[in-house]
């Protein structure tokens, strides 16, 4: 590996670490745009609250010493999964091995902030905790059906492009796209917190720096996840050539996808745990049938 | 002398419905029935003896169209020595309402109708609480008061007042003080069971995974004593109070006390003050509506709806004070009138905003009942048939979304809504869906009303008599449908105010049949199932639970909550 | 919030026993008659406003009425207190009896202006007594 790619690497590390925060602030103000609301004063808000969280005193959850300590391990993954994900697209080493070391990165942040919650006294977030998992269950099914196919649609296509396999392309796409949306965390699929339901989950047990790390991990993730989805998508547009073009690129589609994935969640109610891992479980289950049809046909 | 009797109740009767049934009556009490009596135009008092209410309990809920509406206790014993209940019973074909009025000393039981009467259950341990009426054939127990009230004490009473009340609880809260040598106490209350309550009720769920097997109530955490405190005010003071009963739908209970007291003392309001209540009930409904429809969504996590339906309401909110003064609890009603004209500009301009709403809420409804997570989560959970919502007796959207077309507004008919033509929305389902479609549907019908009213107000400026005599110990009764079912009062007419002012509220009917809609729903459900009966308190909290399936008690201790999971 | 015109009011109380709340008191004693006025209490019905006989109490738009002490929020004005001529009990201020008399241009005399109700009547009661049956 040379300086510049370890350089241009961390750069984007670096952007990666700043953007969540702020892409939420912007998604707070589009959301109040569609709500008629005002929103917060700037798009800085939501950086502004971690920065005050980070200084507030620290309660320690009943029983939670584990559940803090989980929330930070994930903030350890988050934060390799986004600097190996730019690794592997820089250097476009995309391989089984690549692919599966990322998959269990950002499964294992995503589940490992579901941990912090289950490990805690309260009977309601650990109700939530178990509506999560279930929902995961399918969820990370679809993910990586839908991961896999993509990035394995793109190496066909990039040799052999036909209809078919641009076809089996689309699905994964849609697949990645599905479960990414949910594994966002984002309505319907927040059933693990809902609010007016159980008031349960993080935002109830943590404090200070912890809630403060929870949060800025939880976007994150949900950065990784838009990530994935506007890799999938540019690479198929532009191809690998000059890495910093991928870069900006990359930065801009990630946040284009962040915004519209929070546009479509204003627009919706919230699930409830049995529909929505029927909807789900329907879903993928259709979508892999067809991508196996299609791959049998191409 | 029997036959008597039977004659008089043929001639009381409003109608033929109210004769066949009083007659029926009459031969199930033979010389049990002292007497019977109009006291109003819609209204018919029957005395009997205690030993044959049930009897007579039976006769009228065999009845299809006859519904019981509220029972009152009152102290009577400065006049005739004696206790006395007046259980309302209603006939809603004919819109003429049976006082069946039952003497006690105090000492011998009542027999209890809960087991006929489902709706009365509440009723009777009020009054036993309260005013310390025994009943026989009932289990009773501790209702409104709370656990550590002295037993012999019953705050109703004639023979305490309201300052010996305050004085009962004070001391505690001294004496503890001084045995935790404090000098000085500040009291900061901490909800009735938990702080994180949005409004003190509680609910305990049995569930089976995630289903709800059943559900039990607890309330009365914020019982205020409003009755008895009434009974130490004026007449033109008590409107004011009985506003504040509810932060919602306060005017309905200003008015449907107004209503009472006129009945009562037979004071003709002049035409255009019932246009102006009949206005600002409606008024109330619109935006009574459209916050429960806001707050619905809210609990089916669809934000932006809640968003929009608040937005709308706003403007409603802005038109109340043009017409009234005040946002909420108006303050502008008195017995015999209101204090607020409404004039020719005002018309206009309610009419404009009228319009704007009537658009945007359109636009809005569309869009909000179109999401998918909304329909699929209202329809089909909290179901409640028809033949439960009758034996409940249950009245408002809650009964009319299970297929009872009961709307006060039309079977006991007040203000102006005969000089209106409108619809009553009723669905049968009895699903959360139904209920939202009736209040959705109402607001529209509500528009209407006040549209038409505004067309044909009286452009005469005569909006309150002028003066009025009381006279002791007469009986009224005043009903209004409120956005949540209908209101009725009870009022016995004193020398300066009330003796006797028994309320009524729709949630004390409705919510009794809660449990009957949580059952077999989605532990998901239960917030909105419960919020579907458009309680007075509009959200959800906690709850212990308790899984069946695993016998493990999953119960929290109140100091484990209240220390907020805190070490 | 109501402002009371310390100049017009006379203290005749009509207020205080309208107001739904119980937010104007009134305390008499022995010299003298304070008519209490507690914005915490008010719920700005402007009955009062619309009762008094005088027109001394006027509306105004004041409404963030919050304050450290709870003391800010009470208002006082002090009227003299008269005593009965008969009994000596303290009864009404000297600015009602005056208004009284004014109203009354001269219907009442003094000496039943400055006595209270209940030796009034007793004093009406033996009045007539006298004049039917002819003795004291
Ligand atoms: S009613 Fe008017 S004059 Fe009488 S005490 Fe009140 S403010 Fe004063
Ligand atoms: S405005 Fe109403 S509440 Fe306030 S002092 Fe006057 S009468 Fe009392």
């Amino acid at each position: 590996m040379d300086f510049i790619t370890i350089s241009l690497i961390s750069f984007f590390a670096v952007v990666s670490a700043f953007l969540p925060p702020l892409l939420d602030g912007v998604e707070r103000k589009v959301r109040a745009k569609i709500q008629s609301r005002i929103g917060p004063p700037t798009v800085m808000q939501t950086w502004y609250d971690l920065r005050k969280l980070a200084v507030k005193e620290l309660k320690m959850p009943l029983g939670g010493e584990l559940a803090v300590l989980t929330v930070f391990l994930s903030l350890i993954t988050s934060v390799s999964s986004i600097a190996y994900l730019t690794y592997v697209l820089i250097t476009s080493t995309l391989n089984p091995l690549s692919i599966a070391t990322l998959i269990v990165l950002i499964t294992a942040s995503h589940n490992l902030t579901l941990l912090s919650s289950v490990s805690t006294s309260n009977p309601f977030s650990i109700v939530g905790s178990y509506r999560n998992v279930t929902l995961l269950l399918v969820n990370e099914f679809g993910f990586m059906a839908g991961f896999i196919a993509t990035l394995y649609a793109l190496v066909r296509l990039s040799t052999n492009p036909t209809p078919l396999s641009f076809l089996a392309y689309a699905l994964g796409l849609a697949a990645l796209i599905v479960s990414t949306y949910v594994g966002c965390g984002r309505l319907p699929y927040d059933i693990h917190e809902a609010e007016p339901e159980l008031a349960s989950g993080a935002l109830i047990e943590f404090s200070g720096v912890a809630l403060g790390t929870y949060l800025y991990t939880h976007l994150m993730m949900r950065y990784v996840f838009s990530l994935l989805v506007a890799y999938a998508i540019s690479t198929l547009i532009i191809g690998f050539t000059n890495a910093l073009v991928v870069i900006a690129v990359l930065a801009l589609l990630t946040s284009i996808i962040y915004i519209l994935y929070g546009v479509v969640a204003a627009m919706l109610g919230r699930t409830r745990v049995d529909l929505g891992v029927r909807t789900l479980f329907t879903l993928y289950v259709s979508l892999t049938l067809c991508l196996v049809v299609a791959w049998l046909f191409a | 002398m029997v036959s008597d009797i039977i004659e008089t109740l043929a001639s009381v009767a409003r109608g033929s419905r109210s004769k066949s049934i009083l007659t029926k009556v009459g031969e199930v009490c033979g010389d049990k029935l002292l007497k019977v009596e109009r006291v109003s135009p819609s209204t018919i008092k029957v005395l009997i003896k205690a030993d044959c209410l049930h009897e007579v309990a039976e006769v009228l809920s065999a009845e299809r169209d006859v519904y019981f509406r509220t029972m009152a206790a009152s102290d009577e014993r400065p006049a005739e020595n004696l206790f006395k209940l007046y259980y309302v019973f209603g006939i809603d074909s004919e819109g003429t309402n049976i006082v069946v009025e039952v003497p006690t000393d105090g000492e011998r039981e009542v027999p209890s109708i809960s087991d006929v009467v489902k709706a009365c259950d509440w009723y009777e341990l009020e009054a036993h609480d309260l005013m310390g009426v025994k009943f026989s054939g009932r289990f009773l127990k501790r209702l409104v008061l709370p656990d550590d009230w002295p037993e012999e004490i019953h705050p109703l009473r004639k023979d305490i007042t309201t300052e010996e009340i305050k004085k009962l609880y004070q001391p505690q809260v001294v004496k503890r003080a001084v045995e935790l040598g404090v000098e000085e106490i500040v009291k900061i209350p901490i909800g009735p069971y938990h702080p994180a309550l949005h409004e003190p009720e509680y609910f305990e769920l049995y569930v089976r995974g995630e289903k709800v097997v059943d559900a039990r109530y607890v309330g009365f955490m914020v019982h205020r004593g409003i009755e008895k405190l009434a009974e130490s005010m004026k007449y033109d003071q008590v409107p004011f109070l009985a506003e504040r009963i509810c932060g919602i739908c306060g005017f309905v209970h200003s008015v449907s006390y107004t209503q009472a007291v006129e009945e009562a003392l037979n004071i003709e309001v002049p035409e255009k003050t019932q246009y102006i209540r009949t206005i600002i009930l409606e008024l109330e409904r619109i935006h009574s509506h459209l916050l429960w429809i806001g707050v619905a969504l809210h609990l089916l996590g669809y934000d932006t709806g809640f968003m929009h339906a608040w937005r709308i309401r706003e403007k409603v909110m802005v038109l109340s004070e043009l017409l009234t003064g005040s946002r909420k609890t108006y303050g502008i009603n008195l017995v015999g009138g209101v204090r607020k004209d409404i004039n020719k500009e005002k018309i206009e301009k309610t009419k404009q905003t009228l319009k704007q709403v009537l658009n945007e809420y359109k636009e809005f409804v569309d869009v909000a009942t179109s999401v998918p997570q909304v329909r699929r989560r209202l329809s089909g959970t909290g179901v409640l048939p028809g033949g439960e919502a009758r034996a409940y007796s249950l009245v408002g959207p809650t009964a009319r979304g299970s297929g009872l077309s009961r709307d006060v507004r039309k079977d006991y008919t007040y203000g102006a809504y005969h000089f209106v033509s409108f619809s009553i929305p009723t669905y049968s389902e009895g699903d959360n869906l139904a209920r939202t479609l009736v209040r959705i549907d109402e607001v529209y019908e509500s528009i209407n009303i006040i549209e038409q009213l505004l067309d044909t107000i009286p452009s005469s400026s005569e909006i309150k008599v002028d003066s009025w005599e009381p006279q002791p110990m007469k009986l009224g009764l005043g009903n209004v449908e409120a956005p949540r079912g209908e209101v009725i009062h009870v009022v016995i007419t004193g020398k300066y105010g009330p003796y006797r002012w028994r309320v009524r509220a729709p949630t004390y009917q409705n919510l009794q049949a809660v449990p009957t809609m949580l059952r077999g729903v989605d532990l998901a459900d239960a917030p909105i199932t419960i919020a579907s009966i458009d309680p007075c308190f509009s959200c959800t909290d906690r709850a212990i639970k308790i899984n069946i399936k695993t016998g493990k008690v999953e119960f929290i201790p109140l100091e484990v909550l209240s220390r907020g999971g805190v070490r | 919030m109501i402002e009371i015109d310390p100049v017009k009011c006379v203290g005749c109380g009509a207020c205080v026993r309208i107001c739904p709340p119980k937010a104007l008191t009134i305390e008499v004693n022995e010299k003298e008659t304070i008519l209490k006025y507690f914005i915490g209490r008010c719920i700005f019905c402007w009955m009062c406003v619309q009762t008094c006989p005088q027109k001394a109490i006027k509306t105004t738009n004041k409404f963030e009425l919050s304050a450290v002490d709870v003391h800010e929020l009470q208002m006082e004005l002090v009227h003299n207190t008269v005593k009965c001529r008969v009994c000596g009990k303290p009864f009404i201020t000297s600015k009602f009896v005056k208004e009284v008399g004014r109203r009354l241009n001269g219907g009442f005399k003094d000496d039943l202006l400055y006595v209270c109700p209940t030796c009034r009547r007793k004093l009406t009661a033996k009045k007539i007594a006298t004049k039917v049956t002819g003795v004291e």
